[in-house]
This record gives C-alpha cells, sequence and structure tokens, in this order.
C-alpha cells in the first residue's frame, strides 16, 4: 500500500451504537481498485459505508477523501466530494411513492454529472421497466428487490464519478445479473484509468471473488484482516489431512474442519513448517474460504 | 423556479392531478356558479374547508410519515451535497403553494360572490380574503404538521378532520372581529403554521443525519 493512492483514508473512526462500538484505527481504501468489505451481520459494515457517504455523520475520527479533502470539505458545496461519490444502499434509497421518472428527475436535480441518456440506456439494457406496460411511471415500491437495486446501480452508474459506495449490490440480484455487475465493475475501473475506486460490501464473497482487488474482514466493528486477495492467497494456505493427525493438526491450523475422514482447514503459510511429515495436501484458498476462516476465528457465533 | 420544479418532480401523478389542477378549478367554479352575497358565507366556509380537509388528506401521499420517529430519510437525497437544500426546497415550494392557492381560490370566490352587488368596499373584500386563506391555510398546514407524524392514512383522515372543524370555527370568529385585527391574527397565525410544518419536517431530515448516540 506505500506506493498506492488512497481514494479514502480513515483514522480513529469510532461510531457507538447502544452495545455496539465500531472501531477503526487506520484504514485506506486503495484507489483504482475494487475494494470488498466482507463480515457477519451487525459487523458495522453498512455503518461504515454509510459515514463514508455522508449518510451519518455522528462519528469521531476523520477521513480524507482522495488525498484532498476531509470529511469536513465533503460537506460544503464548493468541494466535489459527494458528486465524485456515487453510493448506493438497501436501506431507504428512493422515497416509496417516487416513480422511476420521479427517480430521474430528482437524481438530475442533486447531482451534476449525471447523465440522463446512460441512466436510460441501463433501464433498457437491465431491463428494469421495459417488460412493464407502467414504464418509467411504475412506482419504486412496486419494483421487485432485484429492480430496485438495478434501478440504483443505473443512477450511480450513470453519473460522473470517481468512487462507488456500494452496499451489498450482490445481494438482492440473480446470478446472471451479478455476473453482469462484475462486468460493471469492472469497466468502470478499467474506464478511469487508476482513478476510479470501487468500494462494496458484500456477503457473496465466491459471487463477487473475479471483481476483488483488495479484501477488508470486519467482525464486531473492528478490521480483523485486509489485503490485496493475491496476497492474502500467499498468506493463508488451504490444508487437506488424514484423520489420525488431527491432533497435531489442530495445534497448528489458523481454523480446522474435523470429521472422521480427515481434517480440511487453513493454515497460516509461516506455520506450513510445522507441517512436515503429515501427510496432506495444500491449494490455494479462495477469498470466500480465506474469508469464512477468518470470520470463524474471531466471530463469537458458537454452535457448540 | 428549481424550487418549483422540484417539488413538482417530488409530488405523485395523482396529486399533481387532484390537488395542483383540479381541486382549485373546481373550487373556482363552485364561487363562480353559486357565489353571491347571500350565499359567499357557505360557499366560502364549505369550499375552504374541504380545501383544508383535502390537502391535509393528500399531504400523505408525498411527505407521509416524514416527521414518524421510524422515518431514515432518503439515502439518495442525504447522499448529494445539495440534499439539503433540495429537501428545504421542495418543503418551501410545497408551503407557499398552499398558500397561494388558499389566496386564489378566496378571491375568486370573494370577488365573484360580490361583484354582482358591487357595493362592497375593497378594504373589506380584502380583510375577508386575508382572514378566511390564511385561517384556512394555517389549520391545513398545522394539521399537516401534525399528520407528517404518522405514517398511516388514519392519522391524517382525523387530522384532516380537525382540520375542516378548526378552518370554520376560526373564521367564524376572525370574521367577527375589526378587519385590521382579524387580518394580523389570521396572517399571523398562517404564516406559523406555515412556519411549524416546514421547521419540523427539515429538522427530521437534519436529525436523521445522527442518531444522538455518540
Amino acid at each position: 500500500m506505500e506506493n498506492i493512492k488512497s481514494a479514502v483514508s480513515i483514522r480513529n473512526f469510532n461510531k457507538k451504537y447502544k452495545g455496539f462500538s465500531l472501531d477503526v484505527a487506520a484504514l485506506d481504501i486503495p484507489q483504482g481498485f475494487s475494494t470488498a468489505l466482507i463480515g457477519e451481520n451487525g459487523a458495522g459494515k453498512t455503518t461504515l459505508l454509510n459515514a463514508m457517504a455522508g449518510i451519518r455523520l455522528d462519528y469521531k475520527g476523520s477521513m480524507e477523501f482522495f488525498g484532498q479533502w476531509s470529511d469536513k470539505d465533503r460537506e460544503k458545496e464548493e468541494n466535489p466530494v459527494r458528486e465524485l461519490i456515487g453510493y448506493t444502499g438497501p436501506g431507504n434509497y428512493y422515497l416509496p411513492q417516487w416513480t422511476v421518472k420521479q427517480v430521474e428527475e430528482i437524481t438530475d436535480m442533486l447531482f451534476e454529472g449525471f447523465d440522463r441518456r446512460r441512466f436510460e440506456r441501463y433501464l433498457e439494457q437491465l431491463q428494469i421497466i421495459t417488460t412493464d406496460s407502467k414504464g418509467k411511471s411504475k412506482k419504486v415500491n412496486d419494483l421487485s428487490d432485484g429492480n430496485r437495486m438495478k434501478l440504483m446501480l443505473s443512477g450511480v452508474f450513470a453519473r460522473q464519478t470517481k468512487m462507488l459506495l456500494l452496499d451489498e449490490p450482490a445481494s438482492p440480484l440473480d446470478p446472471l445479473m451479478r455476473d453482469v455487475l462484475c462486468d460493471m465493475i469492472r469497466a468502470y475501473i478499467e474506464q478511469g484509468a487508476g482513478e476510479n475506486t470501487v468500494f462494496f460490501s458484500t456477503h457473496n464473497i465466491a459471487d463477487m471473488e473475479n471483481v476483488t482487488d483488495y479484501a477488508i474482514i470486519m467482525e464486531h466493528g473492528r478490521v480483523v484482516e485486509k489485503g490485496f486477495v493475491e496476497d492474502l492467497k500467499e498468506k493463508y494456505v488451504y490444508v487437506k489431512g488424514e484423520a489420525e493427525d488431527i491432533p497435531m493438526a489442530e495445534k497448528i491450523l489458523y481454523t480446522i474442519t474435523k470429521n472422521k475422514y480427515g481434517y480440511e482447514g487453513m493454515c497460516l503459510a509461516d506455520h506450513m513448517n510445522q507441517l512436515a511429515g503429515l501427510d496432506i495436501e495444500v491449494s490455494t484458498p479462495t477469498l470466500s474460504q480465506i474469508s469464512v476462516a477468518v470470520m470463524k476465528t474471531n466471530s463469537r457465533v458458537n454452535l457448540q | 423556479m428549481k424550487a418549483m420544479k422540484g417539488y413538482w418532480n417530488h409530488t405523485t401523478l395523482l396529486f399533481k392531478i387532484l390537488i395542483l389542477l383540479l381541486m382549485p378549478v373546481m373550487a373556482c367554479l363552485v364561487g363562480i356558479l353559486f357565489g353571491s352575497p347571500q350565499t359567499v358565507d357557505v360557499v366560502l366556509y364549505t369550499s375552504l374547508a374541504l380545501v383544508a380537509m383535502l390537502e391535509t388528506f393528500t399531504d400523505t401521499w408525498n411527505f407521509g410519515g416524514i416527521c414518524n420517529k421510524e422515518f431514515k430519510g432518503s439515502e439518495l437525497i442525504k447522499s448529494s451535497v445539495r440534499g439539503r437544500q433540495f429537501y428545504a426546497q421542495v418543503l418551501i415550494a410545497d408551503c407557499v403553494r398552499r398558500y397561494g392557492y388558499f389566496v386564489l381560490i378566496t378571491a375568486v370566490i370573494v370577488v365573484a360572490s360580490f361583484m354582482q352587488e358591487g357595493s362592497s368596499s375593497l378594504g373589506y373584500l380584502i380583510s375577508c380574503i386575508l382572514i378566511c386563506s390564511f385561517t384556512a391555510a394555517g389549520s391545513a398546514m398545522f394539521a399537516i404538521a401534525g399528520s407528517r407524524f404518522f405514517d398511516n392514512y388514519f392519522g391524517s383522515l382525523m387530522l384532516a378532520y380537525a382540520s375542516v372543524i378548526v378552518t370554520a370555527f376560526l373564521m367564524a370568529v376572525l370574521m367577527l372581529l375589526s378587519g385590521f385585527v382579524g387580518c394580523v391574527i389570521a396572517v399571523i397565525y398562517g404564516v406559523a403554521a406555515g412556519v411549524v410544518a416546514v421547521l419540523l419536517a427539515y429538522k427530521k431530515m437534519e436529525r436523521s443525519y445522527y442518531d444522538q448516540t455518540i
């Protein structure tokens, strides 16, 4: 990260809810890359994204955007920070009575860089309203969850932005549309020539892995792992072994899943030499396997 | 202009047809067709009370529940640097439009009613217009300010009925007072109601950025 510019630098961030505290001492979102924010439900992903987008302002700490503007600057109209950030969220994104037409009109009024032609092209390409006789007069509330997400994505991708903050964009989408979303994110990053950044939260790690360059894993309001996916894949090794080696492997592996035939789990690459002599099969883990292993280690969920 | 455009874009189609177009036309037509010095009281009170009730009830279509505890605001609006300004403009435009309509409807009914007679003084006509329009608008705005705390039609309906009673009662009382005093009270009442309604909704939007737990 030393030579890579940060789209957002977060320092000493703290947000308290009743019985929950989100603490991020230092976090940098690399500029020009696609970053996934992964974590259990209630880990603080949405709160962090909301704070970055300026939807929530009740936090302590500081944020710096694109190396130029602070979070205080973000609130001033003369600074283009909010114009450069496209945010979509699963909450009350649109007012329920709005129609698709109103969404277009109001987005146009709210954001300078909104391209109506591009928005309309997305509406057609993503088949949001073309199958409906009501067309653009269809109410947002009458759209399915998937179509509502597609509408939000159309809105942000139709704008001139430098960073997209997408909260759970894949969750309501079907597998085909998730693939389309990955293509859109990839194209956005490529068009930006190192300037465009995407920061998204997801539970659908496997579907989004091929578009994830950098991953941040959160648990209980804390960042417990972060890094470029390629580096994480070098840091962790996926190991399978025989049942008789379980007692030994248990002491060494980062996480382990056992059954009567053997075990499998994640091992830190640095600890691999301790497994010498055991009959094991090793492979490069997927981001999904790494995330689950990290979450398992840090989770408070306990089924035993 | 921008405020009116924002307001126009924010309102639902049914509201545009029913309230922005049909309602004032109908109210004015009633005034023109049935207004006379003998019937002006009935026509005016009935029309304005009905308009106040309709305005209160249909506000739910555009701003339903925006002062409710559960209302979180629109994240699209909140994510824009112009979001607060847009929201304020929409609320103010709504309020100004409402006053404009009440004054227009009252003026048409009063003028149409007294035109035939021609003996009423200009001062009386103006005080009549000011008292009736601002009283009705004020009652509607107070009812609307209250109804925005409800996210269902029941609350709005109850307050819409209340606005009818309050409008009729206040208009009758203020018309009994001398012209100038009645006008001043009506204008203060009307403007205060508008300010309260706009401020309540705007403050709620402001508070949605914070949850006061920090």
